[in-house]
């Protein structure tokens, strides 16, 4: 691996170079503890998709009309979808959590599409964003479990169905709760797009030149490919998310 | 040396996960497509619990890549290694 298609990156892992690359700072230079090249980027780059959807969604929603046009009209096929989908899995409680859901998945789409654009940096690449996002939904998970159920039947839903079964289940309930879900949650998605993301930098790192001056794009079904699973991984952590929340209300009370 | 040769097998043999991947993928699609002729009028619903199917596989191989791209970062770079090579 050549140092062009590496973009400075000292793990051995090819990346990208992201427009933060042109600016005359020094990759290594540390703010507040935070390293330019592997915690800044992400971070700016969340920070950009959060004021992009802020603003659009106020934009678009400015003056609502009855018959809508324009942005309106595409951000209510948008809500449509998201709350049949919300709907499929939560039943009669999907109202209170489609904002949740919702927001997720359209910031985890935004985030996993803009790597496709040069310069722009997929924030999900970075373990510490989806570990995040899983911890909201880790959260999410326990506290509405705990209110809906109260704690006794928390408890006795962690010991599982026939009750002298009970020894054998809790320490799997247990696991399966607080470390299996969240860490699969995670996983998957950084994964997933460090991969894709990987494998793109290493086919624009090896694309032959044409007359030794124009660059033929062999990363170009990639790309493509990219898009597809970029959009999976963002519906299957909705699903998920809403499944979990889901299973730890019960499904008596959906 | 003997600890970074099985490394570096360790390494190639994460490959694997993809035979099993595959095999996986191509069961889900199997029967998707077998659901899909038998009732066409359910073709929505069946693609999209298919495509979340193939998602949880996929996974399978990218932990496996995920694994790799770790320990690749443990193996010593290959003009090291020929030079300690070329020594003996």
């Amino acid at each position: 691996m050549t140092e062009e298609t590496h973009g400075g990156s000292e793990g051995g892992i090819p990346e990208l170079p992201t427009f933060f690359d042109l600016l005359p700072i020094d990759k290594h230079t540390e703010i507040f503890g935070l390293s330019m090249q592997h915690e800044l980027v992400p971070i700016m780059m969340s920070m950009l998709i959060i004021m992009f959807l802020g603003v659009f969604s106020m934009v678009a929603t400015r003056n609502l009309k009855k018959i809508p046009v324009g942005l309106q009209a595409f951000l209510e096929i948008v809500v449509e979808a998201l709350d049949n989908f919300v709907k499929s899995v939560l039943g009669k409680l999907s109202d209170k959590f489609l904002p949740f859901i919702g927001s997720l998945f359209l910031y985890i789409l935004i985030m996993n599409l803009i790597g496709q654009i040069p310069g722009f940096h997929s924030p999900t690449t970075s373990y510490n964003t989806t570990l995040a996002l899983t911890l909201l939904v880790f959260i999410a998970t326990q506290y509405y479990g705990l209110k809906h159920n109260g704690p006794v039947k928390y408890f006795k839903h962690m010991l599982g169905e026939p009750k002298w079964m009970a020894p054998m289940q809790f320490p799997l309930h247990l696991l399966q709760e607080y470390l299996t879900r969240p860490l699969s949650l995670s996983v998957r998605l950084f994964g997933n797009l460090m991969g894709q993301h990987t494998v793109l930098a290493i086919f624009i790192g090896f694309s032959p030149l044409l007359l030794g001056l124009i660059p033929i794009p062999i990363q170009f079904p990639f790309v493509l490919l990219d898009m597809l699973l970029a959009t999976l991984q963002a519906f299957i952590f909705a699903f998920l998310a809403s499944f979990y929340i889901a299973g730890a209300i019960g499904e008596k009370d959906l | 040396m003997i600890y970074f040769a099985g490394l570096a097998i360790g390494v190639a043999m994460l490959a694997f996960a993809s035979l099993g991947c595959g095999i996986g993928q191509g069961i889900a699609v199997s029967g998707a497509a077998t659901a899909i002729a038998r009732q066409p009028e359910l073709f929505g619903k069946i693609q999209i619990i298919m495509f979340i199917g193939l998602g949880f596989i996929e996974a399978l191989a990218i932990y496996s890549l995920v694994l790799s791209f770790i320990l690749m970062g443990r193996l010593p770079a290959t003009e090291a290694v020929l030079k300690i090579l070329g020594a003996h």
